[in-house]
């Protein structure tokens, strides 16, 4: 009897291991020429040590407003830094003029939604069919379907 | 004919604002305001001369900042203009300052070009200029409290900056090299348009994802020709952040000299932060600052100070705080004072 609630407990353990974690996307609008970026580059712009793309137009970040399991696995996996970190160094660029405040969202629509209107904005979502107004870009030259893309 | 000049000029800039999707007017900016209790203390009047002022609660609007700016393709104008409540100054209250204002050019992220009154990125705590801090959960060290720039102890402002961050290896490097018309130049402006000018740089590393070292040098030199009285500045700062998941600890030492016609005086401030945030929204914080001038008779004492508060951020635009400080100074005839601080500050 034991063992069946161990081998419950174990099975159900790694069934929410595995739903637990998705594959995170990375968008840009389709008029941005990016397809692909590293994932040193990715962290760069996420805590805003990056400002800019090639062409010298000031990135736009997008992330989430709340704790979403997206946002977790992108935070753990890319940036390494806690949400309440990176944050705080927003804020310091933001008054010292080296970034215009991000947007920050609820939900995925007004995430996606926002991407498609702004050329040169960057966001993260959970992997699924996108529209056509947004664009998913290669992370380290690898795209989602790839065994070694990295956000996983 | 002049109004269709100015429509036809409007509607150029939107269209090309339309293409490129510049900025052609962006306004955020920040507001704090609190309420501080003061205990009862002995402050300096002159140089020689102390006073004993009774405790009080007062209610503050520490800061009012309009940060608006503008952007066309690479290049960028930039304003932060701050309303004097009268907190600090209250001969300037109900008056505006433009604490910066410039324009930058990008070449790239490793090369930017900035010109114009703006903050030089000297030492980690004004290279990020800390304005508000009550948002940011820590206070600035106390080298920054309102008053100190006389003492000549950290350079206010700068007219050029060079700047930039790039990747060699796996270390991220930034630098920064800074010119400015100096400090100490009050009075008429001498013939020498070289009088006062100073200079500085900052060269940081960012070794590994937790750990960030910066080094920092200035120097200013300034003579008074109907004084004759020649003044040298230099300071030198190094400084440390370490980050690791909530855990932050952000620690600076600058040493200097003031060296005042050829006799120097050693001077030295520097400051420890530990700070941890629980579930992104509650950050408990211990600061330690260290000030010693020996230059000046006002200031010629060490002054220690220790803080500890707490900050709640609700959303990550506004910080509610509440905050104990000490003052702890080494000079005969001044007492140790302390403070009870609760703000909140908002960023629009």
């Amino acid at each position: 009897m034991n063992i069946r609630i161990l081998c419950s407990l174990i099975l159900l353990v790694a069934f929410y291991g595995v739903t637990n974690s998705q594959t995170v996307i990375i968008i840009v609008n389709p008029e941005n020429p990016v397809s692909d970026i590293s994932s040193d580059g990715l962290k760069h712009i996420f805590t805003a040590e990056r400002t800019v793309w090639d062409d010298g137009n000031s990135i736009e970040i997008v992330d989430w407003k709340s704790e979403s399991k997206v946002k977790v696995q992108f935070y753990t996996k890319m940036l390494r830094k806690s949400p309440a970190v990176v944050r705080r160094g927003w804020i310091q660029k933001i008054v010292a003029g080296s970034i215009y405040p991000p947007s920050v969202f609820l939900s995925e629509e007004e995430i996606i939604n926002f991407v498609a209107l702004h050329r040169w904005a960057i966001a993260y979502v959970e992997r699924k069919p996108m529209p056509p107004s947004v664009k998913v870009i290669n992370v380290d030259g690898y795209t989602p379907d790839d065994p070694e893309y990295r956000l996983k | 004919m002049g109004k269709s000049i100015l429509t036809l000029f409007a509607v150029l800039l939107l269209r090309q604002s339309a293409y490129t999707q510049d900025r052609i007017l962006d306004i955020s900016g920040y507001i704090d305001a609190g309420a501080a209790w003061l205990g009862e203390r002995t402050v300096s009047v002159g140089d020689t001369a102390f006073e004993t002022r009774q405790s009080k609660f007062t209610y503050l609007t520490q800061r009012f900042n309009l940060l608006p700016s503008s952007e066309f393709g690479r290049v960028k104008i930039f304003a932060n203009i701050e309303y004097n409540s009268g907190s600090g100054d209250e001969h300037k209250s109900g008056t505006f300052e433009l604490f910066e204002a410039w324009s930058q050019y990008t070449f790239s992220d490793a090369l930017k070009l900035r010109g114009g009154i703006l903050t030089p990125p000297f030492g980690a705590f004004n290279a990020t200029r800390d304005a508000s801090p009550t948002f940011l959960g820590v206070l600035p060290p106390s080298v920054f409290d309102e008053g100190f720039e006389e003492i000549d102890f950290m350079p206010q402002f700068a007219n050029v900056l060079i700047f930039g961050t790039t990747t060699v290896g796996s270390i991220d490097v930034e630098y920064a090299l800074f010119t400015g018309n100096g400090i100490g130049t009050e009075g008429e402006m001498s013939i020498d348009g070289n009088n006062g000018k100073d200079y500085g740089a900052r060269f940081a590393v960012t070794p590994s994802d937790d750990l960030t070292l910066g080094f920092s040098a200035w120097r200013s030199g300034v003579e008074d020709y109907e004084s004759g009285i020649s003044e040298v500045h230099t300071l030198f700062g190094t400084d440390v952040l370490f980050s690791s998941g909530d855990l932050e600890i952000r620690a600076e030492y600058i040493p200097g000299y003031d060296e005042i016609n050829g006799v120097q005086f050693f001077k030295a401030t520097g400051f420890v932060i530990t700070s941890y945030t629980v579930e992104e929204t509650v950050t408990p914080y211990v600061l330690f600052d260290y000030l010693r001038n020996d230059a000046h008779i006002k200031m010629s004492h060490i002054q220690n100070r220790i803080s500890a508060g707490i900050t709640y951020k609700p959303v990550w635009r506004t910080a509610l705080k509440a905050q104990f400080i000490r003052d702890m100074y080494s000079r005969s005839g001044v007492d140790d004072i302390s403070y009870f601080f609760v703000g909140v500050s908002i960023l629009f």
